[in-house]
């Protein structure tokens, strides 16, 4: 870091009323990429997760075959609701006091929904799982216009299980 | 996945490592280098976020193979500053001209500037701006950005003169 | 975000890399600059299982004039063109367009040769090198031949390159000294696609248009030569009537996509209001 240009006693001064002139205490870090960003961490055994996700907007989940995934050399687990039902995690509860599947749990709900975890040792291995995982959907109708879906006769078609 | 014996100069060091040729630079810095200045920002080769110095040229380290860099120069952020540790004109002019907040588009945009004043050492604002069109920053709005990069610019060709 | 596995190879020679192209046939693909083809294999649009680095070919780098032909080696990144002292002075429309290219990064990798042979219809040189005449030297499998801009372009995507093919450098015949050229973009943002872009080649000289060509970017499945708009032009002063009715004919043949960038009758006004712009300024420039 650069020494500080100001003495204590032109320090003390500037600090006395508004419109005093601070610098900040983390940019030395930040101007030398030394941030330490979520991603940044690096722990020892630390796994990496990538995500299957659907590319249907509302659809049955009818299969998911994980062997060729599991049987890649540095795959640690693939996890679907199936996996987190017995322990009931695959229904979380969100801070809007509503309830999130974890991951899609027999039905797919948006385009991008979570399907299957995969956790490798590292992130192109957890990439390359991915693609080798294999879902059956049933595509199913999405309604998109939020004027349609408040009609009365659509009620029970937004019902989730 | 066969790997490759990778040999490149990393901030000014040699480097000697096995990779796949599909690595893109960009994970082969953070992760086998443990360099963690650049970033992944958009990973769709828009934001800049992961800017570095290869071969003299600015970069977007995600939108290149490891294996494309072989025997090549690269500088990221952390080769900015002397190797004394004193810091680059644009590394003091950036925190006191306040041209960051949350930090991370800044290993980027501070590896751009350097090029961009290496190519154009005396540009104007509109330059500037034109010159750092491939780094997004979401926090500053670019004011500050455009201010601390013509203030490195000042003292650096102050500091020519200087020693000529 | 992560492309598939493959295997590299840098050769030094263009016969090199067509052997293996050649050898490895649909599992191969060049690299140059890599920034249209890296995105796509990041997505796994684009799986080669070997992939050919031209980087080192030096033969494919070069920038000349030859005679009354501008020579300009495929691997010429856009910087280089831009930097390039005999283009700016011969041939200025390539420098204009270039510099409305993406952004500095991309600048300094991306190559002229990436941006006209792999068929993206959003590429900006394809509609410069269709309104300049230019015709590309292609290698291959069957020896060495030279296709015509004007002819190159066969769907999204999709061009006269067959299996084994490298692009070597582009041909330009020099425009005549004095020559009005513009290249008219409108994008979103710097660095952008276009919404819709236009090319315009022409000579004016004592009130008369004695040629014109006008090339569109962005607007169709491929980058349009507009044969009866540039016909429109010829013989007039570039007077309104003229530049209306090229408008027009131009408009006419437009095809965009209803996309991010806008709706189809947005994006048809757009090509309209570019095609004007660039006979405009290219008309001021001529002399």
């Amino acid at each position: 870091m650069s020494a500080p240009v100001e003495t204590a006693d032109v320090r003390k001064q500037q600090l006395e009323g508004l419109g005093a002139r601070r610098k900040r205490v983390e940019d030395a870090r930040f101007t030398q990429g030394k941030g330490n960003y979520i991603d940044d961490m690096k722990l020892p055994g630390m796994l990496f997760g990538d995500f299957v996700r659907s590319p249907h907007g509302h659809a049955r989940v009818k299969s998911i075959k994980k062997d060729a995934a599991l049987a890649l050399p540095g795959v640690k687990a693939v996890l679907t609701a199936a996996d987190l039902k017995p322990l009931k995690l695959h229904w979380m509860p969100t801070l809007a006091g509503d309830v999130q599947a974890v991951l899609a749990d027999e039905k797919v709900l948006f385009q991008g929904q979570e399907v299957a975890f995969v956790v490798a040792e590292d992130r192109y291995t957890a990439a390359d799982a991915v693609e080798l995982i294999e879902v059956e959907y049933e595509a199913l109708p999405a309604i998109v216009d939020p004027t349609k879906s408040m009609a009365p006769e659509m009620s029970s078609a937004l019902r989730f299980l | 996945m066969s790997k490759m014996h990778i040999k490149l100069t990393v901030n000014g060091r040699p480097v000697d490592a096995l990779a796949e040729p599909r690595m893109l630079l960009i994970h082969f810095l953070r992760e086998q280098l443990s360099l963690t200045g650049p970033h992944v920002g958009c990973d769709t080769s828009h934001c800049g976020a992961c800017t570095v110095d290869f071969n003299g040229k600015s970069v977007k380290s995600c939108t290149m193979f490891v294996a494309q860099a072989q025997g090549g120069e690269v500088k990221t952020i952390e080769g900015v500053a002397a190797a004394d540790g004193s810091l680059h004109p644009l590394q003091e002019a950036f925190r006191e001209h306040h041209g960051l907040q949350c930090g991370f588009c800044t290993p980027g945009m501070i590896v751009r500037a350097y090029r961009l004043l290496q190519e154009n050492p005396n540009p104007t604002e509109a330059e500037i701006r034109i010159g750092i069109a491939g780094n997004l920053c979401r926090c500053t709005g670019y004011q500050n950005i455009v201010k601390a990069i013509r203030a490195a610019a000042e003292r650096m060709n102050t500091a020519k003169e200087a020693a000529a | 975000m992560i492309p598939g596995a493959f295997e590299y190879h840098r050769p030094q020679k263009v016969d090199d890399a067509i052997a293996l192209l050649v050898k490895h046939g649909e599992d191969a693909r060049v690299v140059a600059g890599g920034h249209s083809l890296i995105p796509m294999m990041k997505l796994r649009l684009a799986v080669p299982a070997h992939l050919v680095d031209l980087q080192d070919i030096a033969e494919l780098r070069a920038i000349r004039s030859d005679g009354g032909t501008l020579v300009v080696g495929a691997l010429a990144t856009q910087r280089e063109v831009i930097g390039s002292e005999p283009l700016a002075s011969k041939c200025p429309i390539l420098r204009e367009t270039a510099l409305q290219i993406a952004d500095p990064q991309v600048r300094y990798v991306g190559t002229i040769g990436g941006n006209v042979a792999n068929g993206d219809p959003a590429n900006d040189m394809p509609a410069v090198m269709m309104a300049l005449g230019a015709s590309y030297r292609i290698r291959g499998g069957r020896g060495e031949r030279d296709i015509p801009a004007r002819d190159f372009y066969r769907g999204s995507l999709v061009t006269a390159l067959e299996a084994g093919d490298i692009l070597t450098s582009i041909r330009i015949p020099t425009p005549p000294q004095g020559h009005g050229y513009a290249y008219e973009k409108q994008k979103r943002k710097t660095g952008d696609y276009a919404t819709a872009a236009a090319a315009v080649i022409l000579t004016f000289s004592r009130d008369a248009c004695s040629s014109a060509a006008v090339a569109l970017t962005n607007v169709a499945p491929t980058p349009l030569f507009a044969t009866a708009a540039g016909e429109a032009l010829v013989g007039t002063r570039l007077d309104e009537a003229a530049v209306a009715e090229a408008v027009r004919r131009a408009r006419a043949i437009v095809e965009p996509a209803a996309d991010q960038r806008g709706p189809v009758d947005f994006r048809v006004h757009v090509a309209g209001v570019m095609v004007r712009r660039a006979i405009q300024r290219a008309k001021a420039r001529a002399s």
